[in-house]
């Protein structure tokens, strides 16, 4: 037994395995120290999915905190804002199965913001305490105002409102969100083309009308 | 001359042969349009930021006048272009496919044309560069190639960089559009001005036109002008092969220097600036004979207008207006194209002003140019790849903007695509590939505003988190100092206490040794001792009202209201004792709480004492007079109501007898008080005396009791012969009644007696 330890290859072979040893786990203990990542790298990575209107929608006190509870396997299908967008993202994100949408009025297709009807404003600032991103204006017995660009449209200040003057509306078109539609797809009605450069002059009319 | 002149042999990737359809308009000499009546002069383009309007409703403009200004990169500044009257500053369609508005300042032509003149740089070559940029921008010359990006903006990222190349796009490579050829061949000299502008301005290594060789008057037109122009030394003419697209920037770049502009990057990345011809004339019209740009060459062309060619348009020009000189037969017309056909967009209505991004109007008839057919399933046969002359993947691409698959479309460099049309020109399933990039290109930017947008929200989001926490931990901060504070007097207070207790008998040697200190204790003494005083007299006020209140209840007991009592003399047992106290305390040195008083001389000397006293008792006594006139009335009530019990009678009876004693006490208190000005014992037994008052009251009250006592007698008689009357009485019901009845006798005989004793009296 004793011979075969103090065999001289078998000892350099012990010898270079435990230095080995040794060495990589000096290098991952310090590697887990020096890289060492605070909270859960899934919730940032859910966090950026959602959409942050902070409505509540889902039950939770805000997009992170669903996001937290996504991570602690919650459904995915609770974010009406959100749409099947962000649960195809999702499902992609955790490899979950989509789910469809569950959500009481469905999803919001269209982007709404708050509006203050700013005769009928009593100055309560309920509202105000009630927005989750602070894009609500003013102060105490004096008019308040929604800061269009900030609103996410998220109608948590409709209900606390005592006197009803705050209306979601549709944001108007504009030029500058403006951008072109989507091709109607193959066979369909070519009055739905706009570019003047999908008509090949090449061809002649008679095929077409034929 | 000829070394002036240079062919290239280089190419770019793919591009198309379209049929040109130049000689329709480029055949024709340069029209002038009569002046329109009404000019509309949007604020902005469809992207950038909008011009502040600097004129008012009602004014009068002459043209040229400035009316709108901003100085942001992407803005431009917004002139008349005709003599009249701002009739309006509102929002008003602008020519796009979307047919969405932007404020637009509105001009009623009136009066004689009259230019507003602005100082000329005749000797521009030594005028400073900031000056001429500042020219420039306050003439709001904008790319006039149809990018429509602020001159200024473009030239003060070149000078900032420094650039090796200069080059003028003169390539006009769309078909159907002149409108630059006919600047060369009408304006060569304005336009070699402008390009000696901007080598002075920029001072590049080389200066390179290019041109395509389906314009041989131009180029002749150029060459006759270039001797004599001072730029015989730089200036290069590079004749390109007609080849779409050209003219576009990257393309141009790479025909004539061979290099390729970095996917994402800008020309000026290569050391490389491009203009085009239209920019470079208004540069020197506006730099050199002071003319805002206020006018621009339009195409007008297509068979369904009777007089094609170019037209010298003054800006805000309706497009209608524009058509109907020209010539416009609405029964061959077929649709608007603003632009070329390869690149151009049909407009939604003529209704709409003539922009500085508009380069040409083709109104084609329906044989000339036919609706493209029915969209078909791409069938994947490459044509369009091999035609891109941005090197893409136009199938790929077409599939992602499809099926929304944006991150992949923008991995396969969506966003170099230049949207020239030549893909969709040489698809044979007739598939409009520009719409699907210029739909994705959208969605895309959507996606990414988006993003942003969430982004900020969230950070708004997490903020207002922030600050509600901290909100929070600082309630929470000054809530424990305050309990902290609280717990700290009282335990001073408590060891001050326990001092004063323990150190009671050394007082006066403290005192004797440390003379200042014992000054501060005995002021800190004093006031607290004020205190004391005050609370005491609040407590006697709170325990009279009290009383008085319990006095005028009807139903308060006896024992309530002596309890009362009891408590409303302590109170002022209290205050004497504090008020004691004080007085000591001012009027000799000697600390009076140094000493706990325990024993309290009820008569004091006090000056203010007894006229109190007398207040308080007079009063007491009116409260006590309430209480018995509410007694005698309950009383009365009681006795009024036929169904009162002679127990109930008796017991207000009682009531009230106790609170007629206590008026007597009260009244004789008061008596006395007046009398000797002397505080009366408050809980001393009363004894009935005769006040001068009492006898005529009590002879009315008894006579009111007599009166009550009566009327119960003759209820309660009607409610016997009411019972005996009514056939269904039990027996045992009429002797409770009669029974009812003798006692309200009794009472009425008692009531009797008491009056006649009183009335003896």
């Amino acid at each position: 037994m004793l011979e075969l330890l103090t065999t001289p290859g078998l000892l350099a072979a012990v010898l270079t395995l435990s230095g080995l040893a040794v060495v990589i786990g000096l290098l991952l203990g310090f590697a887990q120290v020096k890289f060492h990542v605070d909270g859960d790298p899934l919730v940032e990575k859910i966090d950026q999915l959602l959409p942050q209107t902070q409505c509540g929608q889902c039950g939770h006190p805000g997009c992170r905190p669903y996001a937290e509870a996504i991570a602690a396997g919650e459904d995915i299908n609770k974010c009406p804002p959100g749409g099947e967008t962000t649960i195809q993202a999702l499902a992609d994100l955790l490899g979950r199965e989509p789910l469809p949408l569950d959500a009481e009025e469905g999803a919001t297709s269209e982007k709404r913001v708050a509006f203050i009807r700013e005769d009928e404003c009593i100055g309560c600032t309920k509202c105000i305490q009630a927005c989750p991103v602070d894009a609500i204006l003013g102060a105490p017995k004096l008019m308040h105002t929604v800061i269009v660009d900030e609103c996410t449209g998220c109608d948590l200040c409709v209900e606390p409102c005592p006197v009803d003057c705050i209306d979601m509306l549709p944001l108007p078109d504009h030029l500058q969100s403006w951008h072109w539609p989507a091709p109607a797809g193959p066979l369909t009605s070519p009055d739905q083309r706009l570019i003047a450069s999908d008509a090949p002059s090449r061809q002649s009319g008679e095929t077409r009308h034929a | 001359m000829l070394d002036t002149l240079r062919l290239t042999n280089r190419r770019f990737h793919g591009g198309i042969h379209p049929p040109e359809n130049k000689l329709q308009s480029s055949l024709e000499p340069l029209r002038e349009l009569p002046l329109p009546n009404e000019v509309v002069l949007p604020l902005g383009q469809h992207q950038g930021q909008l011009a502040k309007p600097l004129v008012e409703i009602g004014e009068k403009v002459k043209t040229g006048q400035l009316l709108a200004s901003t100085t942001v990169a992407t803005g431009a500044c917004v002139h008349a272009s005709i003599t009249g009257r701002i009739t309006a500053i509102e929002d008003r369609p602008l020519p796009q496919v979307s047919g969405l508005s932007l404020p637009a300042i509105v001009i009623q032509r009136e009066g004689e044309e009259e230019s507003f003149t602005y100082p000329r740089y005749d000797n521009w070559q030594e005028t400073p560069n900031e000056q001429l940029l500042e020219r420039i921008q306050t003439s709001g010359l904008v790319g006039l190639g149809g990018a429509v990006f602020p001159t200024r903006t473009k030239l003060a990222g070149a000078l900032e960089k420094g650039i090796e190349t200069l080059i003028i796009n003169a390539a006009e490579c769309e078909p159907y559009i002149t409108a630059d050829d006919c600047l060369m061949q009408t304006r060569p000299a304005a336009l070699l001005e402008g390009i000696g502008l901007l080598i002075k301005l920029l001072q590049p290594r080389e200066v390179l036109l290019g041109i395509e060789d389906n314009k041989p008057q131009a180029l002749e037109s150029l060459q006759k002008a270039l001797p004599g122009s001072g730029l015989e030394e730089q200036l290069q003419i590079c004749v390109l092969p007609t080849l779409y697209p050209s003219g576009g920037e990257k393309q141009l770049i790479q025909l004539l220097t061979g290099k390729e502009v970095p996917s994402g990057g800008l020309p000026l990345d290569l050391g490389i600036l491009c203009h085009n011809v239209g920019t470079l004339a208004a540069l020197a019209d506006a730099v050199i004979r002071g003319r805002p740009l206020i006018e621009r060459i339009v195409t007008i062309t297509g068979q369904a207008v009777s007089q094609p060619g170019n037209y010298l348009v003054r800006l805000g020009t309706a497009i209608e207006t524009l058509l109907q000189a020209a010539g416009w037969n609405q029964d061959k017309h077929q649709r608007l194209i603003l632009g070329g056909p390869m690149m151009g967009f049909t407009l939604p209505s003529a209704q709409v002003p003539v922009t500085k991004a508009a380069n040409c109007l083709l109104l084609p008839t329906e044989e000339e140019l036919p609706l493209p057919g029915p969209e078909q399933p791409c069938i994947r046969c490459g044509r369009c790849e091999e035609a891109c002359p941005a090197q893409l993947l136009p199938q790929q691409l077409y599939f992602y903007a499809a099926h929304q698959v944006f991150d992949q479309a923008e991995e396969h460099q969506l966003f170099d695509c230049i949207e020239c049309g030549a893909c969709a020109w040489v698809c044979p399933s007739e598939i409009p590939l520009v719409q699907y990039y210029r739909y994705a290109k959208g969605e895309v930017r959507q996606l990414r505003a988006d993003a942003e947008k969430a982004e900020q929200a969230r950070l708004r989001f997490e903020a207002r988190q922030e600050r509600f926490e901290r909100e929070q931990a600082e309630k929470e901060a000054k809530r424990q100092a305050r309990a902290q504070a609280a717990a700290k007097l009282a335990a001073a207070q408590k060891a001050k206490q326990e001092a004063k207790t323990q150190q009671e008998p050394q007082t006066q040697s403290e005192q004797a040794s440390s003379e200042p200190d014992v000054q501060a204790a005995l002021t800190k003494k004093l006031k607290q001792l004020k205190t004391a005083k005050a609370a005491s007299s609040v407590a006697v006020k709170k325990a009279e009202k009290g009383l008085a209140n319990l006095k005028a209840a009807a139903d308060t007991t006896p024992e309530q209201l002596s309890e009362q009592e009891a408590k409303l003399a302590k109170a002022k047992e209290q205050l004497q004792k504090a008020e004691q106290q004080l007085a000591e305390a001012e009027a000799g040195n000697t600390p009076a709480a140094a000493q706990p008083a325990p024993e309290v001389k009820p008569s004091t000397g006090n000056p203010e004492d007894p006229a109190k006293k007398l207040k308080q008792l007079k009063t007491a006594k009116a409260a006590t007079a309430v209480a018995v006139k509410k007694a005698q009335k309950t009383l009365d009530n009681l006795k009024a109501a036929a169904d009162s019990t002679p127990e109930q009678i008796a017991e207000q009876e009682d009531k009230l007898a106790k609170a007629q004693q206590q008026l007597q006490k009260t009244e004789q208190q008061l008596a006395e008080a007046e009398a000797s000005g002397q505080p009366a014992p408050t809980a001393a037994p009363g004894q009935p005396t005769a006040t001068p008052e009492d006898p005529a009251k009590k002879l009315k009250q008894l006579k009111t009791a007599k009166a009550a006592t009566a009327v119960a007698v003759k209820k309660a008689e009607k409610a016997l012969s009411n019972l005996q009357a009514a056939k269904d009485a039990t027996p045992e019901q009429i002797a409770e009644q009669e029974e009812k009845l003798a006692k309200a006798r009794e009472q009425l005989t008692r009531a009797e007696t008491r009056l006649a004793q009183a009335e003896e009296e």
